[in-house]
């Protein structure tokens, strides 16, 4: 039996009424309401559309979640509506779902929602833009009332962090249509769309996870720059996106940050000059790149030698690319020219202008730079539309000799969504036909690990060896935040801003 | 009167479906939107069933036949960028184009008529040349430029307008001024050359010697002879406003039809474009009926002929 004095029974029963209107407190509610300047409209507001910049921004980690959560800072897979999975073979994974969760819609979330999910993804005739993602065929089946069961038509080693790109909608979304309402289990729900204006999102009572401290977020579409940054200066928006350099001078809340895409070349292989080694380390050595990411891209970016940035699997420590080296280029030019390769064939410069704000000025500068150390390039400015043919395979294939430019942005921590698509013989961007390289590809694709991670550095540097890719800039993305708010930008802040990061300034 | 709207009518028509026409095509050469709302490294399995689902895989001709019948019903088919009916999609943003072009073209005129007025009933005087000083500046500033130094100056710096959207009427003062720019510096010089002219007339000499005053015959007699081109100028400039607000729209986020149609371009929603294009086209034609009717009652000659 417990003896109680006089004041410690009255100590205890404070503490017991303390502890009594602890529980009882409502959890902390949503206020205020903030605005966030945005440079395009989502083109689709559907879950499964959310693998592109402008609708991910929007909807990842605020309306729709997946099974798993990418780290900002590592590419690490963690867990999000799924606690735990594990893999019984090399094909199948069982996903356990976080209990307690519900939709916006209230339709509480199980096996059979998340299936629903998956499969809808994942079904060709709905041309989801995150099926691509996926590089074989994978369904969903319920295992039991919370667990989930994912198969893969060919065994998918990394399929936890693709997973992480399938946003779960509400069930009761139609299954062959896309939606204009998305409905998910993220913190905020989707309040209300204006065509061509604004999208408000509202902080939702029922979230499973800790309660965000902004009430609402009204996005809105400002396609000038300029515009966009004089909003924070003003006071009328508390975020703007994609602010140039010139424009955050003078700014204290102004937050650069790494967007994981990189800025490079692509050479057409198949046809000579560019299928000659010495014209392709030519072109690398001509290449000022600090220069470019200096003057011409506004500090927008900075020189880098490889395709991925350092949260990929694939990425080479130390290694920076060939140096910028004129006489070097001039002289490679020159034996390549000594052994009769044919270097005064033009080369098309497929220059897309749509890549990164004066996309088309560095192209310039490079077809200049490539000019001086020899070769004859022409200019070919180009939409994404009218880059297509040149890009993607079959039509690329037959286009005269080129250089494309491209950009590439992968936060997967996967070199797999990389490698394969630019370097691979079935890959749709890639123009490189090697059965050596295929070979290598495939064993880093069911490797895991360190030994994944190994594979995919040892096909990196072949490839910057060979200069099959010719990487020119890390891009680099730059937002402003008002005096109100706090937020603070990580490696995911480029494809996706968490409201539910951003808080009432103290 | 009657018989020449008639014509005018049916050669607008006609006009109209050849544009619509030369558009379709155009549109189709520009190639498929898969390549557009598709990831760059989609398969050819999703081109091909994106292709399919928005009838991109039938024949060029088999699309147009399809296309004819849809718009003979008024159905302009769905927008792929904003995901509802592309007719839905233009008309709501023709209200705000109008509303917007309205505003802009009855300030035009407040302001270029008297200006004109003034600079030609004074030639060569400090006021004329004060005059044909703003209006050269006026026709001659980028809209672009003006645009966003109107921002930077009046919102960033004074803090006395929104930088955009439509959040108050002082939201309006902005892309209004833009919207005028060089309209009212076109039509001062085009008031003023007009006035002119008819000043110089004999009629209106004689009037004067007989003791009118300048301003009872500059805005009761003359302005009215000197109109046609005046109405003809400004409705020219009274369609730009209505199809070519796109700087107004870029800059200010104003929801107008300049934009929608451009954003249809870029994203290749040929919907939107024909829809565009269609309507446009039938508020240019109203428009221009517009300035016909004007025209007849400005000068009697006119009607009779």
């Amino acid at each position: 039996m417990i003896n109680l004095s006089k004041s410690g029974l009255a100590w205890t029963l404070l503490a017991a009424q303390a502890g009594l209107a602890f529980a009882a407190a409502p959890a902390l509610t949503a206020e205020g309401s903030i605005i966030l300047a945005m440079p395009a409209e989502p083109t689709s507001v559907d879950a499964c559309d959310d693998s592109t910049r402008a609708n991910a921004r929007v909807l990842r980690g605020n309306v729709v979640e997946a099974l798993t959560r990418l780290d900002p800072q590592s590419g690490a897979v963690g867990p999000l509506l799924a606690t735990e999975w594990s893999s019984p073979d090399n094909k199948s994974w069982l996903f356990t779902i976080r209990p307690g969760v519900t939709f916006h819609d209230g339709t509480p979330l199980d096996a059979a929602a998340v299936a629903f999910g998956i499969n809808r993804s994942m079904n060709p005739d709905l041309t989801c833009q995150t099926l691509s993602l996926f590089p074989t065929k994978t369904t969903a089946t319920v295992e039991s009332d919370m667990v989930v069961r994912i198969t893969t038509e060919e065994p998918d080693p990394i399929l936890p962090a693709r997973i992480a790109y399938i946003d779960l909608p509400s069930p009761k979304t139609p299954e062959a249509a896309k939606s204009d309402t998305p409905i998910g289990t993220g913190p905020y729900q989707f309040a209300g769309r204006e065509i061509g204006q604004s999208i408000t999102l509202s902080a939702f009572d029922g979230y499973w996870g800790e309660a965000p401290e902004i009430a609402e977020a009204t996005y809105v579409w400002r396609a000038e720059a300029t515009i966009r940054a004089s909003m924070i200066k003003t006071g009328e928006a508390d975020i703007a996106y994609d602010i140039p350099t010139h424009e955050a001078e003078g700014q204290a809340n102004a937050q650069q940050y790494l967007t994981n895409g990189v800025f490079y070349l692509r050479p057409m292989l198949q046809k000579p000059p560019l299928d000659d080694l010495r014209v392709r380390q030519a072109i690398a050595s001509s290449i000022d790149k600090a220069t470019l990411a200096e003057v011409l891209m506004d500090n927008s970016g900075t020189p880098t030698g490889q395709l991925v940035t350092q949260l990929i699997n694939g990425y080479v420590p130390d290694y920076t690319g060939m140096p910028y080296d004129l006489e070097k280029a001039k002289a490679l030019f020159a034996e390549a020219k000594a052994a009769g390769v044919a270097v005064d064939t033009p080369i098309t410069l497929v220059a897309r202008t749509d890549l990164f704000s004066g996309a088309e000025e560095v192209s310039q500068a490079i077809q200049q730079m490539i000019q001086q150390a020899g070769f004859t390039v022409t200019l070919k400015s180009v939409d994404t539309v009218g880059w297509s043919p040149w890009a993607r395979k079959p039509d690329s294939l037959t286009q005269p000799v080129n250089l494309l430019t491209s950009s590439h942005n992968n936060i997967s921590g996967d070199g797999s969504l990389t490698f394969p698509n630019f370097l691979g013989s079935g890959g749709r961007l890639s123009v490189v036909d090697n059965a050596e390289l295929d070979a290598k590809l495939a064993a880093a694709a069911t490797a895991s690990g360190e030994d994944r991670a190994a594979a995919y550095r040892e096909i990196a540097q072949y490839a910057y060896d060979q200069e099959l890719v010719i990487p020119v800039a890390a891009l680099q993305g730059l937002l402003l935040t008002s005096d109100r708010i706090a937020y603070e930008a990580d490696g995911f802040t480029d494809i996706e801003l968490h409201l539910s990061d951003v808080k009432h300034k103290q | 009167m009657l018989k020449f709207l008639s014509l005018r009518l049916t050669t607008s028509l006609i006009a109209l479906a050849g544009v619509m026409v030369i558009v379709f095509f155009l549109a189709r050469l520009t190639g498929s939107p898969a390549t557009l709302y598709l990831p760059a490294d989609a398969s050819v399995e999703m081109m091909e069933a994106f292709n399919r689902q928005f009838g991109y895989d039938q024949p060029i001709p088999q699309q147009f036949a399809q296309f004819v019948g849809n718009v003979l019903r008024l159905d302009f088919g769905q927008s792929l960028y904003q995901q509802r009916p592309a007719a839905v999609a233009v008309l709501s943003a023709m209200p705000q184009t109008i509303l917007l072009a309205a505003v802009a073209m009855a300030l035009t005129l407040l302001a270029a008529i008297p200006l004109g007025t003034v600079a030609a009933l004074h030639p060569h005087s400090v006021q004329d040349r004060l005059i044909t000083l703003f209006s050269l500046l006026t026709a001659s500033i980028p809209d672009f430029w003006f645009a966003l130094v109107g921002v930077l100056v009046l919102s960033v710096n004074l803090g006395l307008l929104p930088t955009s959207g439509q959040a108050s009427l002082l939201s309006w003062i902005l892309p209004v001024a833009t919207l005028m720019l060089h309209p009212v510096g076109v039509l001062t010089q085009v008031v003023r050359g007009a006035m002119l002219e008819t000043l110089n007339a004999g009629y209106v000499q004689n009037a004067r010697a007989r003791g009118y005053s300048w301003k009872r015959l500059a805005f009761r007699h003359a302005l009215r002879n000197a109109a046609l081109p005046i109405i003809t100028v400004a409705g020219d400039r009274a369609g730009g406003m209505v199809n070519g607000a796109v700087i107004v729209s870029a800059v200010f986020a104003w929801p107008g039809i300049g934009q929608v149609l451009v954003d249809a371009v870029y994203n290749r929603d040929f919907a939107v474009i024909q829809a565009g294009v269609f309507v446009v086209g039938i508020a240019v034609i109203l428009l221009n009926f517009l300035v016909d009717l004007i025209y007849a009652a400005a000068d009697p000659r006119i009607r009779i002929s």
